[in-house]
């Protein structure tokens, strides 16, 4: 199948085309004072016209749903369904921290993306190689905690954990210590945000199993809190008496 | 990264006579703002807290009306940094702010100033300027209450007062 | 004479606040479908979880929305002739689904894509019902968000002559009827308990009234209303609520004439095109429309369906730039104020 990859979950806008589950063509943008709003679509037609594939070509639109960039997101998706439905083509909505993981599927361990949430808290989850191939499963539920939080479930495993972070500098710096144990390895880029290739990928996959999602209500990833954790983490703002 | 439990510190008090006052405040503030600085206002309707942010986009050197952003509910200028002006009159629940993206405005690479502030109260940020207008009998005149919340706000308040006369 | 050249359907969008709105205009005149979310159910056909109607959720609406508009109108994608989308004024990340949508549309489909500023789309309401208006003509947008002056010279030619300084006329009305605890929306309520109330029982003020400048300013009005009402309480009075809502009303109406007139004035009109939410109230219209008479100028008023956001008035707008020959280019941006 033939595949459009949209990720603009960072300050990167990338956008890929895979041909039956290889890469056939991957653009990176990286936003310097113009936003992807501008970009998308005068960056979409001359990718087309580079790749010689037509637009009616495409077999399916696959859009990273983040988390990430609140207004990078609106963009990618809502992209993503005018281009679907005029098209009258699938749509596949692909977690980030999902294309995350299958960005270094080759490294040999435990697999943990991290996407920053602000505000010192992270989107994580843990992803491992099934025994037999070579796909990726989750192993736990999408969450979004501070770094504590996140070290505190990393020394639960003993096996190698690789911890996977777009410009997070902060997380090499304030961790990478002799009292890291050595089990966990920080792959901290500020080259590699995580691609549309895999968002592509896996989109292809979703859409030849017929888990295609409803374009209607495919919304950006996010994890709302409960009023009473809200409360909880912000205790201190009772000082603001009604 | 180390959460350091904030303390609380003292309120500083103003009264402003008219308007012009409250706005002639904003600006002193605004001329002191960096990018990060986080001012929430509370106040009740007609307080003057729209008067207050003008003076502050005056003292940021913004040339467009800081007109009130009520319907609009985030009001965007550019600035020497960007500003983002809330106005959360409109909220029904705090919650609802969730759907606006504001963790990138509130932790992100401008100055942020709130009106209607204590409507999302635990979605605040761990440190902040805090000010309260509070009308008096008097038609006019505003009693200004600010309290600086971390240690930015402190030294921050530092700078307001000495080029202002304002008390405990 | 329309020729056969003229011909063209737009599909509209707006998702500049609250409202998703999606609407199919033929000619520039004649509506074919025009739907805003909040108002359609949403059918199980769409599939799966759709939510109950909220605010801003654009993301969620906006395909439904489409479909509906496309479905109601009996026009296919394909029969479209440009997108026209509003890419501000309004909140960014509204302005950002519509946009990119938009954009992804006109790409796809290889037609015309036309950027409308909000404000703009409210003017041009009004030549939906009133077909024939002559440029040039002053136009007084008077909503929740806004309250501009415009000067439009030719159509497509616009100059902001004055907006306000603080807050806008319908978000004083709202504002006000909330201090007074009479519900939402204030504007039609106010409007209703107006009518038996006295509009010169209290004299408020009138802002800005006395300057030729053209901007306004409502706070000082807000301020003075509540303050009226806070002294009444203090004394232990009784508050006669529909003079304060008349007399309110009675000001703020005053103060929009006033400024109206005096850009007519000013700049030598004689047609003056009202919009926006405010422009249905029935008072407003009255008295704009007897001021008009007794200074011989000819004043237009939408159908009140018309004066709230909607998607058909911004395909106007996109037919009469279509048809000047002008569209823009896919790096369109959003803008918010």
């Amino acid at each position: 199948m033939k595949i459009l990859g949209i990720d603009t979950t960072t300050d990167v806008l990338n956008l890929a085309i895979t041909i039956n589950g290889v890469m056939s063509f991957d653009f990176m943008m990286k936003r310097e004072g113009i936003t992807h709003s501008a970009i998308m679509i005068p960056t979409l037609k001359n990718m087309l016209r580079l790749t010689e594939v037509k637009l009616n070509e495409l077999e399916g639109i696959a859009v990273s749903i983040g988390p990430g960039s609140f207004t990078g997101l609106r963009i990618g998706l809502a992209t993503a369904k005018g281009l679907a439905f005029s098209l009258s083509i699938p749509i596949a909505g692909v977690n980030a921290l999902d294309s995350y993981a299958l960005q270094w599927k080759e490294l040999p361990g435990i697999l943990c993306p991290i996407i920053r949430a602000r505000k010192g808290e992270y989107y994580f989850t843990f992803y491992k190689k099934r025994k037999n191939n070579d796909d990726l499963i989750r192993i736990e539920d999408y969450q979004c905690i501070d770094w504590f939080g996140i070290k505190e479930k990393l020394f639960k495993f003993n096996e190698s954990i690789f911890i996977l972070g777009y410009g997070l500098t902060e997380i090499k710096e304030n961790n990478e210590t002799e009292q890291t144990p050595k089990n966990i390895h920080f792959i901290i880029r500020e080259q590699e945000p995580p691609g549309a290739i895999n968002v592509a990928l896996i989109g292809e996959k979703k859409i030849l199993k017929k888990e295609i999602d409803n374009i209607f209500d495919l919304s950006p990833f996010y994890i709302r809190k409960s009023a009473a954790e809200v409360k909880r983490d912000n205790q201190q703002n009772n000082i603001l008496n009604e | 990264m180390e959460n350091k439990r904030t303390k609380i510190s003292r309120k500083h008090i103003c009264i402003a006579n008219n308007p012009g006052e409250t706005k002639y405040l904003g600006e002193k503030l605004g001329k002191l703002l960096k990018k990060g600085d986080f001012i929430a206002l509370n106040g009740d309707l007609g307080a003057g807290k729209t008067t207050f942010i003008q003076g502050i986009t005056d003292g940021l050197k913004i040339r467009e009306f800081a007109s009130s952003p009520s319907f609009s509910i985030i009001k965007e200028y550019s600035g020497r940094v960007p500003i983002y002006h809330f106005d959360l009159y409109r909220l029904d629940c705090p919650e609802e702010i969730e759907n606006l993206g504001y963790e990138e405005y509130f932790y992100g690479d401008g100055i942020t100033l709130i009106e209607w502030a204590k409507k999302i109260k635990y979605y605040l940020p761990k440190n902040m300027l805090l000010v309260e207008i509070r009308m008096g009998a008097e038609y006019l005149i505003r009693k200004l209450i600010f309290q600086p919340i971390g240690e930015r706000y402190e030294k921050l308040m530092e700078e307001l007062k000495n080029i202002e006369n304002i008390g405990n | 004479m329309k020729t056969k050249m003229e011909e063209k359907i737009i599909l509209a969008i707006e998702t500049s606040c609250d409202e998703t709105s999606v609407a199919i205009v033929k000619n520039g005149e004649k509506i074919l479908s025009n739907i805003i979310a909040s108002q359609i159910e949403i059918h199980k056909e769409y599939g799966g979880i759709v939510p109950e109607i909220a605010s801003r959720q654009h993301m969620k609406y906006i395909l439904v929305t489409c479909k509906e508009a496309l479905e109601k109108a009996g026009v296919s994608l394909q029969e479209i002739d440009g997108i026209a989308v509003v890419n501000g004024p309004g909140l960014k990340g509204s302005l950002l689904v519509g946009l990119s949508f938009a954009k992804a549309i006109a790409f796809a489909l290889n037609k015309p894509l036309i950027g409308v500023n909000h404000i703009e789309g409210h003017i041009y309401a009004n030549f939906l019902d009133n077909k024939k208006i002559e440029t040039p003509f002053i136009s007084l947008i008077v909503s929740g968000g806004h309250t501009s002056l415009i000067l439009v010279e030719e159509i497509g030619q616009h100059k902001i002559l004055g907006s306000t300084r603080d807050d806008a006329a319908g978000e004083v009305f709202d504002k006000i009827a909330k201090y007074l605890d009479l519900g939402y929306p204030g504007g039609p309520i106010i409007e209703k308990i107006a009518l038996n109330g006295e509009k010169n029982a209290i004299i408020f003020p009138r802002p800005l009234t006395k300057t030729s400048n053209l901007d306004f300013s409502f706070s000082g009005l807000k301020t003075a209303v509540i303050y009226f009402v806070r002294e009444k309480i203090k004394i232990k009075e009784h508050l006669q609520i529909e003079n304060i809502c008349a007399s309110f009303q009675q000001a703020v109406i005053d103060t929009l004439i006033h400024k109206t007139l005096s850009a007519a004035n000013q700049y030598n009109i004689k047609n003056i095109v009202i919009g926006g939410g405010v422009a249905a109230n029935e008072s407003l219209r009255k008295a704009m429309l007897e001021a008009g008479k007794l200074n011989n100028i000819m004043v237009y008023f939408p159908s009140k369906v018309l004066c709230t956001d909607n998607a058909a008035m911004v395909g106007v707008v996109g037919y009469y730039k279509l048809t000047k020959g002008f569209s823009d280019s896919f790096y369109l941006d959003v803008f918010t104020g």
